[in-house]
């Protein structure tokens, strides 16, 4: 492209400054939206599935018509007996509402013989070594948010029988998997215990370690067997799950502005469709001073070419920084849809190039169609009767 | 040099098919200046717009230096405006948001010439027409008869060996038709040929004129 081209291109996309601009804006609108939910969806997913990677292998719970009940600790011995398990172990864990803040914290209980099987949290749980018995060691989300209360070192939790226990923080911890150590308590079982209504010999879950991962399912199937209240969870089926969860979320959204982003289109095309005299006149005047079709095209492209790839750039550069640098604040609840129960969230940067060619693939060649067609269709026609 | 052999042009409207020219058979010589004179919609326009192969005739045959341009595709039609043709405008229709510069080189862009070849030529023709202090000006701040100066500067960057102007001083007034004028006479002296499509009385009385060619509802009379 000649220099005089890129003046020409630039003369022609001012001279209809107002139409452009609130062009631009919308495009601008609609990647940001596009991309806002797939990058929150992706780094969620990836998030999660990293999370998934931390659980056990298989889960057990005690379920009685549905409903989750404490799991007795001596269970452990059936599971164990059967073949492929290596072993089991009690956990105690649970959702602590603090309604002051309107946020839940996830409460884990740990003991020393545990850490073994903590995988990331081990760094996290030897800072409660400091003083396992009154001490705790939070997420960086639950600290941020007992700093907006009074609590600053310490924290008093109600009990279910009645009564306060106070804790204090011995430490926080931020894991690479925000989404697994944000809203996090880690403290000693015995605490765990007091302060979900836990008794002694029972536990919320067991979980099941299996050396070989091919045994998991004849596993699953022996414990059902077991008993008919026993329910499994495998580490599959919660990565499984997430999955779902994310790719029907992110499906769903995308869906609704793909749409939206197409009646854009739709009304680009009409609108340029009806071409008005002026810009009829245009393309007919530089027909008649020695301009082919392709040179009109061209001309088109490259007017059309900027606004989309300045609307994708700028769309996708605002997304990023509503996403990752903001945490993406209202869009990323209708995602977790657990604002009022856990700390803010804060997202971590993963995505996949794909997700950036998804996305250019959407909006620019679809706007360059919707504006070129029109453009087309005048310059191919007959020009002598617009220019008189 | 330019032949329009049996022409006959149909326009399709909503309602009907208007017959624009009716088996027209004309011969221009190389320098000849042609005034096409006649009535609104009596074919005039139609015959500037085959010449420079805007429109397809819907029969016949239309011959410019031997060369078939009724039957060019789309990019050698292009091409043929490019070299030969020079195209002055009844409104002048110029790009008004740009300068003056910008508007004489539009035909130059697609040929992607060097920027001293491009600025060489519109000097020489700016101080021709007298507007090479207005170059960087704004058109729409320029006078009617700046404006037609700047499309005739905009119809001869390119070195045209046909010039067509349709009704070029329908929106001037006298001085600046006299004006327009001139420009033409110095055009014909340079032997190119002009071919004017105009119903203005001024033209039919022109010593400078060899041919006066009327129509009437797409015939010719005379």
């Amino acid at each position: 492209m000649n220099r005089y081209f890129l003046d020409f291109t630039i003369s022609s996309l001012l001279i209809y400054k107002k139409r452009n601009l609130f062009i631009l804006l919308i495009l601008i609108l609609l990647i940001f939206l596009s991309s806002s939910v797939l990058f929150i969806a992706s780094s969620l997913k990836k998030e999660l599935i990293e999370a998934a990677d931390e659980v056990p292998q298989i889960i057990v719970q005690k379920r009685v018509g549905g409903r989750m009940q404490d799991i007795k600790t001596d269970t452990i011995l059936q599971l164990v007996s059967i073949e492929g398990v290596e072993r089991a172990v009690p956990r105690i864990w649970g959702l602590y509402r603090f309604d002051r803040l309107g946020v839940s914290f996830s409460i884990v209980g740990i003991d020393r013989f545990d850490y073994d099987f903590l995988g990331e949290l081990r760094g996290a749980a030897k800072l409660l070594e400091k003083d396992p018995k009154n001490g705790m060691v939070v997420g960086q989300g639950v600290y941020d948010a007992l700093q907006k209360s009074y609590y600053k070192n310490y924290f008093n939790f109600l009990l279910p029988e009645g009564g306060v226990k106070r804790v204090n923080i011995v430490g926080v911890f931020e894991a690479k998997n925000r989404l697994l150590s944000n809203d996090m308590i880690l403290l000693s079982t015995q605490n765990a215990r007091e302060i979900l209504g836990i008794k002694k010999g029972y536990a919320t879950d067991l979980a099941l370690y299996v050396p070989n991962p091919d045994e998991v399912a004849t596993i699953e199937a022996k414990i059902r067997l077991l008993d008919p209240t026993l329910y499994v969870i495998t580490q599959g089926s919660v990565k499984r799950g997430y999955e779902q969860m994310f790719d029907l979320k992110s499906g769903l959204f995308l869906l609704l502005f793909i749409i939206a982003l197409l009646t854009f289109f739709m009304i680009v095309n009409d609108r340029l469709s009806a071409l008005g005299s002026q810009e009829k006149k245009e393309i007919a005047i530089l027909k008649a001073i020695g301009w082919s079709v392709r040179d009109v095209l061209k001309e088109k492209f490259f007017e059309s070419f900027f606004i989309a790839s300045m609307a994708y750039f700028l769309g996708v550069t605002l997304a990023l920084v509503y996403v990752f640098a903001l945490h993406a604040p209202l869009l990323a609840n209708l995602f977790t849809g657990s604002s009022a129960i856990h700390p803010p969230l804060h997202l971590s940067y993963h995505v996949a190039p794909s997700i950036y060619l998804l996305l250019f693939l959407v909006t620019v060649p679809v706007y360059l169609a919707a504006v070129i067609v029109p453009a087309w269709r005048v310059a191919v026609s007959d020009v002598d009767e617009v220019i008189r | 040099m330019i032949e329009l052999k049996s022409v006959t042009k149909n326009y399709k409207t909503p309602g009907d098919d208007v017959e624009a020219l009716k088996d027209i058979s004309l011969h221009i010589k190389e320098g000849e200046l042609v005034v096409l004179k006649g009535r609104s919609g009596s074919g005039k326009s139609t015959i500037l717009s085959l010449i420079a192969a805007l429109a397809k005739p819907t029969s016949g045959e239309v011959i410019v230096d031997g060369e078939h341009i009724s039957k060019l595709s789309d990019d050698f039609a292009s091409a043929f405006r490019l070299q030969n043709i020079g195209f002055i405008f009844q409104r002048y229709n110029l790009f008004v948001q740009m300068n003056v510069f910008e508007n004489i080189i539009t035909p130059l862009i697609p040929l992607g010439l060097a920027k001293e070849e491009v600025e060489t030529r519109v000097e020489a023709l700016s101080k021709q027409l007298s507007i090479e202090h207005k170059l960087h000006q704004s058109v729409r701040l320029l006078s009617g008869g700046e404006q037609q100066r700047v499309a005739i500067a905009r119809a001869l960057v390119n070195d045209p060996k046909i010039i067509l102007a349709d009704e070029p001083t329908a929106n001037l007034d006298a001085k600046l038709s006299k004006e327009f004028i001139e420009h033409l006479k110095a055009l014909k002296n340079k032997n190119r040929t002009i071919i004017v499509a105009t119903h203005d009385p001024l033209f039919f009385e022109l010593d400078f004129v060899d041919r006066i060619i009327e129509l009437d509802g797409g015939k010719l009379c005379s």
